[in-house]
């Protein structure tokens, strides 16, 4: 199965605070407020709240100045995203054994693919609940007994019939008739549409506050206000737009670590460790060639906790530096809270192996080459492609292939910025 | 060896609008007819090239009904209206 039209979602709010209340239960009964990884320059807010903590009327996105004020007693967490990407990869791992097709959305968030497993399970209701019990497997009751479940075609709906459930009772939405989906989302709020705080600002000042009133509204006005977004929401409001449920498909990530001797403050050690843990990556057998496209680095802090910073490059790259440079960029911007007990590097996503993209390398071992540019049409092909363009001279008279080379990338006029330049064999 | 001559991507290619008063496209014509613009979503121009051939255009990126995006100029040289 490659998608699912009906999805069965599965929400656990304020995830990541749950799971530090079940690690250290004698918070529970505090004021608790988890807070934002902490960025250079910037303040750390706070994220997630406890029940007793939102009743002194802290919020989320609060400063942290702030929210102890309103509430005094106020215990602050810093995050620990190790501990919370372990959890929820249980979570993904063990309701792999119930569907093939599940998509992990956002941590405490995961859609599974439930198309045609009346038969192994039974009806909506006992998918639901063979869920819950799967989770037990990898969960405390505590959180399990919180989880929110709906089951909907799509998606949207099915988030939507989460949102609306209460824990221990699903909200499930039929498939039929047709327009029982568009009767469910008519009522519910629109702040549950993907829309940044801006354009949810917009709807109230419209007085638009329910997705049925967001399906009343006219195409053109939405687009006017929205763009091509506002034909998406509307679509969605009117239970018209149904995103199949969609495997993940996660390639293995590659870790490599790093136990410092003594733990590691000191920014220069850290690049240094950096550098290392690039090497070993870069000759581990199960890289494969391949180029790395994201990486994600982190570490175990004196004391307990954890720290994590990702960093996406823009195209696929081999070379040491050129991964090291995204990496120690996000360092600077976000640094470890404290010493590092522990370095680790993951290879968390791949491009093609070095060999594929090496088809347009210029010279620069084990890596392709700056954009694909060439500095004239000359530049020597390598040896596959040009005996490809020799047997297409050689059996059609020409060789209809072409690099895309820039031109004047930065020119206002778009004919200008890039050009198609035959491949000469 | 021979030369190599490039060839431009992004060429404008001519297409029929319909403006309303202020000159603003109001709906294109595709291969099935025409399409209302349903949206504008930004407007800018462009104004190069006086020493030599000069260019003046007025740029239009407009969502058509059904959500597809488009970007239209109208040349303000000779009139015409192009998408690219």
């Amino acid at each position: 199965m490659t998608s699912s039209r009906t999805s069965l979602a599965l929400w656990l709010p304020s995830f990541e605070l749950r799971l530090e209340l079940v690690r250290t239960p004698e918070l529970d009964a505090t004021s608790v407020a988890l807070l934002t990884p902490g960025e250079m320059g910037g303040r750390q807010v706070v994220d997630q709240i406890s029940e007793r903590a939102g009743a002194s009327g802290v919020r989320r996105g609060m400063p942290v100045s702030q929210a102890v004020a309103l509430c005094p007693g106020l215990t602050l967490l810093e995050p620990d995203p190790a501990h919370y990407a372990a959890a929820q990869e249980a979570v993904v791992d063990a309701l792999a054994g119930l569907t093939p097709v599940v998509e992990p959305v956002e941590p405490g968030l995961v859609h599974l693919g439930v198309d045609g497993l009346e038969r192994l399970y039974g009806s909506p209701s006992s998918q639901a609940h063979r869920a819950l019990r799967v989770l037990l497997e990898v969960l405390p009751p505590p959180l399990v007994a919180a989880v929110r479940v709906g089951r909907a075609p799509g998606t949207f709906g099915a988030r939507v019939a989460a949102a609306a459930a209460r824990p221990g009772s699903p909200v499930l939405v039929p498939s039929e008739p047709t327009g029982a989906l568009a009767r469910f989302l008519a009522p519910r709020p629109v702040e549950i549409l993907p829309l940044e705080a801006g354009g949810l600002d917009l709807l109230h000042r419209l007085g638009v506050r329910t997705l049925g009133a967001v399906a009343a509204l006219p195409l053109p006005a939405l687009m006017r206000h929205f763009g091509a977004v506002g034909a998406e929401l509307r679509a969605l409001a009117r239970g018209e737009r149904i995103d199949p449920v969609r495997p993940l498909h996660r390639p293995r990530p590659i870790r490599v670590s790093l136990d410092f001797p003594s733990p590691v403050g000191d920014r220069e050690a850290l690049h240094r460790g950096l550098d290392r843990l690039l090497d070993r990556l870069l000759v581990h057998p199960e890289r494969k060639d391949r180029a790395l496209a994201g990486l994600r680095a982190g570490g175990y802090l004196e004391g307990g906790g954890s720290w994590e910073i990702e960093a996406t490059l823009r195209e696929p790259r081999a070379l040491r530096d050129a991964l090291a440079f995204p990496l120690r960029t996000r360092i600077e911007l976000r640094p470890p809270p404290r010493a590092l007990e522990t370095l680790f590097v993951e290879a968390v996503a791949f491009g093609a192996p070095v060999t594929q993209t090496s088809l347009f390398d210029r010279g620069e071992p084990g890596a392709r080459s700056r954009e694909g540019r060439t500095e004239d049409g000359a530049a020597p092909l390598p040896a596959g492609i040009r005996d490809a363009v020799r047997e297409l001279r050689l059996r059609i008279g020409a060789a209809p292939l072409y690099r895309v080379v820039e031109v004047d990338p930065w020119s206002r006029i778009p004919e200008r910025r890039y050009a198609l330049l035959p491949l000469e064999g | 060896m021979s030369r190599l001559r490039p060839i431009p991507l992004d060429l404008p290619r001519k297409v029929s609008v319909r403006v309303d008063g202020d000159g603003r496209p109001r709906a294109v014509r595709g291969r099935r007819g025409w399409v209302g613009v349903a949206g504008i979503r930004e407007d800018w121009r462009i104004d190069d090239e006086w020493w030599r051939i000069p260019l003046s255009r007025h740029y239009f990126e407009v969502i058509l009904e059904g959500g597809r995006p488009l970007l239209l100029y109208h040349d303000r040289m000779e009139g015409g209206w192009y998408f690219q």
